[in-house]
């Protein structure tokens, strides 16, 4: 059983991977786009959780690295999505839904 | 003012200056109201290119903090990004000429090769990562951008879930080698395995190079290639398929040169490791290319070759050569295969679609564009005057040289012979293109429905420097020593 005092690493990448695996788990289960979308944000910010975490932890006392890092996953993670739902939208006016499974045209 | 200049010497980042200027000018100028300011969209981007070249040229050699490395890697890869933006830009005046929409088009076309430019100098992952992510998210619309299609929309779809997934797998593991080596640039991270690092760390970077491998379409990142290429414009193929290529090679180069120390997956050695999985993919890749009935399925899985093959030249680091090899495979890559997708453009406004039975018998009513297709799909195969023959034989060369050196992997010479095995099928799958094109009957029905147009000349240019490009660095027999000594 880990540590997971606030003060101690093990509780913060404790929680990140469990958002990660959430997020694999969504994206391996969900049919619905948008579903998917929410476990890749789940997988980016499992990573900005861990940065932040490392770089509070880092051996050096104030490593600046780590929560600059999670700055930017916080930007580009909206900026993904923004794009996303954008494209989902395309998806949704030509096909009338954004099930997986429902908006296949491509094949060999 | 001077404390700036010390932090951040923007002598070194002025090719990425000139770009960054064309993307917002043409943002700019995709806000007025005037038509004509609208349309120039794809000019200001061909004259930043040419201005960022110019500079390119010319550019010193040095380190912007621990972020960006410009060095001869950089240099090369800039001189491939570079006039290759251009040429797509050029290309899509020539094949987007109806469309109201150039503005935003030409500005994702310029995002793609800055974030190209960015990921090919990073030297520390967060800085790779971000110009990954510009790559990406500017492909995104790319492929999606024939509004109101539903394959362009569901490849988008796909492309922009299957690409973000791989990203945050990558953002994952590079959390993790920041954790256990307590850096993020690359001769840090270098520098804490040498001092023994925990195997943690190792593992984390093969998660971090999961996006590299998507980049450069590697096993198992490949499955969004056949169906997002499918469903996409020609020109917006033509664009995804080299660009980001170019980046992810010149960030494995500078990975595997100062970060990964060679026993990392001791006891096998890395380049033999990495040869190997290579070959494999260009096998499936060469295989499963001979089942497909649409022309940009082929040439997505024959991308997927490609990028394997240059894969397979990377793993034979850390030799110049090696590097070299790697470049100039993309150089002759990259001329045929964008040349082959305008092609394609061509004959898919005029017959409605890229599948083969669409094709048949365009040799009939279009018979220079189908002609030159026919060209770079040969030069693709390796075909022996064309371009595509020398670049097989710098990485044949290389990876031959590593397996059989003393003390040299058994595992390249096995790459070399899957190699060989993968060249040979996958020029099958090339011909069933071409027989399509020149031999089969065309179908009645299709005859009727065919529109004629004439070709743009901004097309006609680009297929002109593309044709001199297959020929001219098919006789460019000592350019892989050029390039070497470029590094």
């Amino acid at each position: 059983m880990p540590d997971i005092s606030p003060d101690r690493l093990d509780g913060y990448l404790l929680v990140a991977g469990i958002l990660f695996v959430a997020g694999v788990f969504a994206i391996i289960s969900r049919r619905n786009a948008i579903g998917v979308l929410i476990g890749i944000e789940l997988m980016l910010n499992a990573a900005a959780l861990q940065f932040a975490a490392y770089g509070r932890f880092a051996p050096s006392a104030a490593d600046p690295q780590g929560q600059t890092a999670a700055v930017f996953v916080v930007v580009v993670a909206a900026a993904e999505a923004a794009v996303a739902l954008a494209l989902f939208f395309a998806v949704y006016r030509t096909f009338r839904d954004v099930d997986l499974e429902a908006t296949r045209e491509l094949r060999s | 003012m001077i404390a700036f200049a010390e932090a951040f010497p923007l002598a070194l980042v002025r090719p990425e200056a000139a770009l960054t200027g064309g993307l917002l000018a043409i943002l700019a100028s995709d806000l007025s109201p005037g038509a004509n300011a609208r349309r120039l969209g794809p000019v200001l981007g061909i004259v930043s290119c040419a201005v960022a070249m110019w500079l390119a040229c010319a550019a010193p050699v040095g380190n912007v903090g621990t972020m960006l490395a410009i060095d001869g890697v950089t240099t090369l890869a800039r001189l491939l990004i570079l006039p290759l933006t251009a040429f797509l830009l050029l290309g899509g005046m020539g094949e987007r000429r109806h469309g109201n929409d150039t503005g935003a088009w030409s500005a994702s076309v310029v995002a793609v090769g800055l974030g190209a430019l960015i990921a090919a100098a990073a030297a520390n992952f967060v800085a790779l990562w971000l110009g990954l992510e510009l790559v990406a998210l500017a492909g995104y619309t790319l492929v999606a951008f024939r509004g109101g299609d539903r394959r362009s929309a569901e490849a988008g779809m796909k492309f922009v879930l299957f690409g973000g997934a791989v990203s945050a797998v990558m953002l994952f593991g590079i959390s993790h080698v920041y954790g256990a080596t307590g850096h993020l640039d690359f001769v840090g991270i270098g520098a804490a395995f040498a001092s023994g690092a925990p195997v943690l760390a190792g593992f984390a970077l093969l998660l971090a190079g999961a996006g590299i491998a998507y980049k450069l379409t590697l096993a198992p990142f490949h499955f969004f290639a056949p169906d997002v290429y499918q469903g996409s414009p020609a020109i917006a193929v033509a664009t995804v398929s080299t660009l980001p290529k170019i980046a992810a090679a010149a960030a494995l180069v500078r990975i595997l040169m100062t970060a990964v120390p060679p026993s990392l997956l001791a006891p096998v050695t890395l380049g033999g490791a990495i040869a190997v999985l290579a070959a494999v993919s260009m096998l499936l890749a060469s295989f499963t290319a001979l089942v497909q009935r649409d022309a940009k399925r082929i040439v997505a899985f024959s991308g997927i070759g490609h990028g394997a093959a240059v894969v397979l030249a990377i793993g034979c680091l850390p030799s110049r050569e090696a590097a070299a090899a790697a470049g100039f495979y993309l150089l002759t890559y990259v001329g045929s295969n964008a040349g082959a997708l305008l092609c394609l453009s061509v004959l898919e406004r005029a017959r409605g679609s890229t599948s083969l039975a669409d094709l048949a018998g365009s040799w009939r009513s279009q018979p220079w564009v189908s002609s030159l297709l026919c060209l770079f799909l040969l030069s693709l195969a390796g075909v022996p005057p064309l371009a595509g023959f020398l670049g097989k034989w710098g990485v044949l060369q290389q990876a031959l040289a590593a397996g059989m050196a003393p003390g040299g992997s058994s595992a390249m010479v096995v790459a070399v012979l899957l190699f060989l095995l993968a060249t040979a099928v996958s020029a099958w799958s090339y011909l069933l293109v071409v027989r399509a094109v020149v031999f089969a009957e065309p179908a009645a029905a299709n005859e009727r429905t065919q529109r004629r147009e004439p070709v743009a000349l901004a097309t006609r240019v680009v297929l002109g420097v593309s044709t001199v490009a297959t020929f001219g660095f098919g006789l460019w027999l000592d350019g892989l020593v050029a390039l070497a000594r470029m590094l």
